[in-house]
């Protein structure tokens, strides 16, 4: 598996974080795709990103640390469960986001969206980081993981074709 | 078809028969019935109830959540409008297929709170037959108080998930507003789910 993709999988694992719910992305499924046949997790694959909210939270209620994989179209669908759940009651849930409407985006749908997500993280006082490349990539995973649980609230782990270099869909 | 069933009667048999099942509730009236409900019982602080105060739509969401991490069974007392809010959700807890979920939708048919305006199951939503369509193994609609008894006690020792579609009427008054207490609800039942004695608050 590529590197980027292990670092990832090998943070959610050092941070006991066995319960991964998402919906499909292209690029997402470079990870989604090895969590499924890693036996270490449970994944759950919702019908909308707003679902992925409410199974992750209730996972980490129940004591088992949870993270969620999407689209940054599915971050759109997300908002008002994370202002009225996850904000209020503090619930952590580290959240892999893939950025649409970067460089080679050729889907007008995709581009607000894509670069609305950090401006509205940033409104909502929700903690982000982006990864580009894979320099000090292993501390900006598990160190912004940490920080999530410190913080008792989301954060966004967002990844961009700079990355991931994958096809985009 | 006359609809007898009360929420507050409702959750007052399932509070009663479910020992130290983690339940979750909707948000608005359902949450605070249950609130009041407790106390009246005289086991409140019950830690594992989770009480939702916002996220319509998700109360059985954070309940499939819940309910693959235990064998308990978990109870989510739901309402039509917030479920018919995130339908897609019953297509999930049908492709996981935890054995130990028992959703209870209060189905009264409308948005009470808001001003009762009728929701879609007034009309043609079935949500029995939707849930029946997505999987769930064992799925009932009940209309009066005793055939709710025998139903959730029945779904107690059934292999699930299971749907129990309530028909419930309002009676045009709310219970007293409870505290909202969203950090201490997950702070309660976490702890509880862990066995965590030392951390009470």
């Amino acid at each position: 598996m590529d590197k980027w993709v292990k670092i990832i999988i090998d943070s959610l694992k050092e941070h006991n974080i066995s319960v991964i719910s998402y919906v499909p992305d292209i690029s997402i499924d470079k990870v989604t795709k090895e969590i499924e046949s890693d036996p270490y997790f449970k994944v759950i694959p919702a019908s909308r990103e707003e679902e992925c909210i409410g199974i992750a939270s209730g996972s980490y209620v129940s004591g088992v640390n949870s993270a969620i994989f999407m689209q940054s179209s599915g971050f759109g669908n997300c908002i008002n469960a994370l202002t009225s759940l996850n904000l209020p009651a503090r619930i952590p849930i580290p959240i892999f986001i893939n950025l649409r409407g970067e460089i080679g985006e050729f889907n007008i749908a995709q581009v607000t969206m894509g670069r609305s997500t950090k401006p509205i993280l940033d409104v909502l006082n929700i903690p982000h980081v982006t990864l580009n490349n894979d320099i000090n990539l292993e501390k900006k995973v598990s160190g912004n993981i940490t920080l999530c649980y410190a913080s008792k609230i989301p954060l966004a782990i967002c990844i961009s074709p700079l990355l991931h270099g994958g096809k985009i869909a | 078809m006359e609809v007898k069933l009360l929420r507050y009667d409702l959750m007052k048999n399932i509070l009663q028969n479910s020992e130290n099942s983690p339940i979750i509730s909707n948000l608005g009236p359902t949450s605070d019935e249950l609130w009041h409900l407790t106390k009246e019982l005289e086991i409140h602080p019950r830690e594992r109830n989770f009480y939702t105060y916002g996220s319509m739509g998700l109360c059985s969401s954070i309940a499939l959540g819940i309910s693959i991490n235990t064998t308990e069974k978990v109870i989510s007392i739901d309402g039509d409008g917030s479920l018919l809010m995130n339908l897609g959700t019953l297509s999930t807890i049908g492709r996981i297929s935890p054995a130990n979920l028992i959703i209870v939708v209060c189905d009264n048919e409308m948005w009470a709170q808001t001003g009762y305006q009728p929701t879609a199951t007034a009309f043609n939503t079935d949500l029995e037959k939707v849930a029946k369509s997505c999987g769930f193994k064992n799925t009932f609609k009940c209309t009066n108080i005793n055939e709710f008894k025998n139903t959730f006690s029945k779904s107690l020792n059934l292999n699930g998930p299971t749907m129990i579609v309530a028909k419930t009427k309002e009676t045009g008054e709310f219970p007293e507003v409870t505290p909202v207490e969203p950090e201490f609800t997950v702070y309660r039942f976490r702890n509880s789910m862990m066995n965590n004695n030392e951390a009470k608050l």
